[in-house]
C-alpha cells in the first residue's frame, strides 16, 4: 500500500516520471478552469444573473470579505494568489469521493510545492508593498540578536503548513483503507464524510495562515502583537 | 523518500499556471463585474438621492406657495370682512339719517297741522267765547257785551299810570290832534261821546276821533295813535287760552311720540 500518490507512476519518458499526483492536479486544474472559463463567460452586471456566475460571485465575494478582514487592507491584490490556493486544495480533497481518485494534497511534494509557493509569495508581497529595506528590517525586530530566530520561524511555518495539510490529508485516505479492511460495510463512508469535512477546514486553514503571513509581511506597522498571537492559535492545531 | 523533487517542481509550476489562469478566468472577470455593479448600485443611489433632494426641494417649494396662497386668502378675507363693516355702517347712517329727515318732516307736518288747527280753535273758540259772552252778558246782566266791553275799556282808560298816559299823548299827531278808535261792533253815539269825553279827560285837550268798526278785533275795543294803542279786547284771553292749548297739544304730541318708541 502506498502512502502518497506519488509513488504511483503512470507514465515514464526519457527520465522524467509522470506519477498520480501531477496527473490528478491536473485534472484538478482542467475541472477548475473549465467551470471558471464556462461561468465567466456570459457575465452580466444586471440583476438577472446565472446560476453559476452567482456561485462564483459568492465565492469570491467571501474570499475578499475574509482577506480584508485579516489583512485590513484591500484585497484585489493578494486575490489571485490566495483564491487559487483555496480552491485548489478544496477540490482537491472534495474529489476524494471519486473512487480511485487519489488526492494531490495527501502528497508531501504538491503541499511542499503550495508551502514553498507560500514561502516565496510573502517577501514578495512585503517587498511590493514596503519595499526591499523595510521588509528585511523586520528580521531585525525587536533586536539583531533575533535575527536567526525570525528565519528559523519562517522556515519553521513554511515547513508546518506542508506537513500539517499532507498529514490530515494522507491520514484521511489512510484511515479510511484501513477501516475498509476491517469493517468493510458503512463505517468507511462515515469516516469519508469526515475527510471531506477535514479536507474544507485545511483548506480553510491553509488558506488563512497563508493569508495572516502575508498580512504580517505588508502591514504597516500596526499591532504586531495581536498578529503574532494570531498566527500562534493556528499554527497550534 | 515522501518527497519527490521533480514532483516538487512540477507541481509549483502546475500551480503557478493555475494561478494564472485562474486569475485570467474567474478573479480579474468576477471582481470586475462585482466592482461594476456595486459602481452601478452607488451611482443609481445617488441618483435617486439627487432626485430625492430635488423632489423635497419640490415638496418645499410647494408648500411655501401653499402657504402663500394661504396668507393672501386670509388677508382678502379680512379685507373683505372690514368692507362688508364699512358698507353695513354707512347703510345703517343713511338708513337712521333717512328716519330722521322723516321724523323731523312728520314732526314739521304735525306742527304746521297742529298751528293750522290752533289757528282755527283760536278763531272758533273766540266767536264761540264771544257769543257765549254776549249771550250770557245779555242773559244774566240783561246788558249788552258791548256795554260791558266799553265799559272796561273806559275803566281801563281811567285807571291808566301817569307814565303811560303821557307815553300816550306824546305820540299824539300835534297837527292833526286824531285818536283812532276800533272797535268789533258799531258804537251807539252815546257810548260814542262817552268815549270822547274819557279820552279828552286823560289827554287833557279836544281831539278828533275816528270811530271804526273793525272785525278783526273779534270782540273788544281799542284807542291808538300814530305809535301807540290802549285796548280792552277779548283776544287777550284767548291768547292765554291759545298759550294753555298749545302747551297741552306739546305735551299731547311727545307723549304720542314716546309711547311710539317704547312700542319700536
Amino acid at each position: 500500500m502506498e502512502i502518497s500518490p506519488d509513488a504511483i507512476i503512470i507514465l515514464k519518458w526519457n527520465g522524467i516520471h509522470i506519477n498520480a499526483t501531477i496527473v490528478f492536479t491536473w485534472a484538478v486544474m482542467v475541472i477548475l478552469v473549465f467551470i471558471s472559463w464556462m461561468a465567466t463567460k456570459n457575465l452580466t452586471i444586471g440583476p438577472k444573473i446565472s446560476r453559476w456566475q452567482n456561485f462564483l460571485e459568492v465565492i469570491v465575494g467571501y474570499m475578499r470579505q475574509q482577506v480584508r478582514e485579516i489583512t485590513q487592507q484591500n484585497p484585489d491584490p493578494f486575490i489571485p494568489f490566495l483564491g487559487t490556493l483555496f480552491l485548489f486544495i478544496s477540490v482537491s480533497n472534495l474529489l476524494d469521493i471519486i473512487p480511485g481518485y487519489q488526492p494531490p494534497t495527501g502528497s508531501l511534494s504538491t503541499t511542499s510545492a503550495l508551502a514553498i509557493c507560500v514561502f516565496f509569495a510573502i517577501p514578495i508581497f512585503g517587498i511590493a508593498k514596503k519595499g526591499i529595506r523595510d521588509y528585511f528590517k523586520h528580521y531585525l525586530e525587536p533586536s539583531i540578536f533575533m535575527m536567526p530566530f525570525n528565519i528559523i520561524g519562517d522556515f519553521s511555518r513554511t515547513l508546518a503548513l506542508a506537513v500539517r495539510l499532507f498529514g490530515n490529508v494522507m491520514s484521511g485516505t489512510l484511515i479510511v483503507a484501513v477501516l475498509l479492511l476491517i469493517t468493510p460495510l458503512f463505517v468507511p463512508i462515515v469516516m469519508q464524510i469526515l475527510g471531506l469535512l477535514i479536507g474544507q477546514i485545511q483548506a480553510y486553514i491553509f488558506t488563512v495562515l497563508a493569508t495572516v503571513y502575508i498580512a504580517s509581511a505588508t502591514r504597516i506597522e500596526n499591532k504586531p502583537n495581536k498578529i503574532e498571537q494570531k498566527e500562534g492559535s493556528k499554527e497550534n492545531e | 523518500m515522501l518527497i519527490d523533487s521533480f514532483t516538487v517542481i512540477a507541481q509549483i509550476i502546475n500551480f503557478l499556471i493555475l494561478i494564472y489562469l485562474l486569475k485570467r478566468f474567474l478573479f480579474s472577470r468576477i471582481i470586475k463585474i462585482m466592482d461594476d455593479r456595486e459602481m452601478q448600485i452607488t451611482g443609481r443611489m445617488q441618483d435617486a438621492e439627487a432626485v430625492k433632494e430635488e423632489a423635497q426641494k419640490e415638496l418645499e417649494k410647494q408648500r411655501r406657495i401653499r402657504e402663500e396662497l394661504q396668507q393672501k386668502w386670509n388677508e382678502m378675507l379680512a379685507q373683505a370682512k372690514k368692507d362688508a363693516r364699512k358698507k353695513r355702517e354707512e347703510l345703517v347712517r343713511d338708513a337712521r339719517k333717512k328716519i330722521d329727515e322723516e321724523q323731523k318732516n312728520w314732526r314739521e307736518a304735525i306742527l304746521k297741522q297742529q298751528t293750522a288747527f290752533l289757528r282755527d280753535l283760536r278763531h272758533l273758540s273766540c266767536e264761540q267765547v264771544c257769543q257765549i259772552s254776549r249771550k250770557v252778558l245779555s242773559d244774566l246782566a240783561s246788558e249788552k257785551l258791548e256795554n260791558q266791553l266799553i265799559e272796561n275799556f273806559l275803566i281801563q282808560l281811567t285807571q291808566l299810570t301817569k307814565k303811560e298816559k303821557a307815553d300816550f299823548v306824546w305820540f299824539i299827531d300835534r297837527d292833526e290832534r286824531r285818536i283812532w278808535v276800533n272797535s268789533s261792533f258799531r258804537l251807539t253815539r252815546e257810548k260814542q261821546s262817552e268815549i270822547k269825553k274819557t279820552l279828552e279827560e286823560i289827554i287833557g285837550d279836544k281831539v278828533e276821533i275816528d270811530f271804526k268798526v273793525s272785525p278783526d278785533l273779534i270782540c273788544g275795543i281799542e284807542a291808538r295813535t300814530e305809535g301807540k294803542k290802549i285796548s280792552w279786547n277779548i283776544e287777550n284771553y284767548l291768547d292765554r287760552l291759545e298759550e294753555q292749548l298749545k302747551k297741552a297739544f306739546t305735551e299731547l304730541s311727545f307723549q304720542e311720540l314716546d309711547v311710539e318708541k317704547k312700542e319700536n
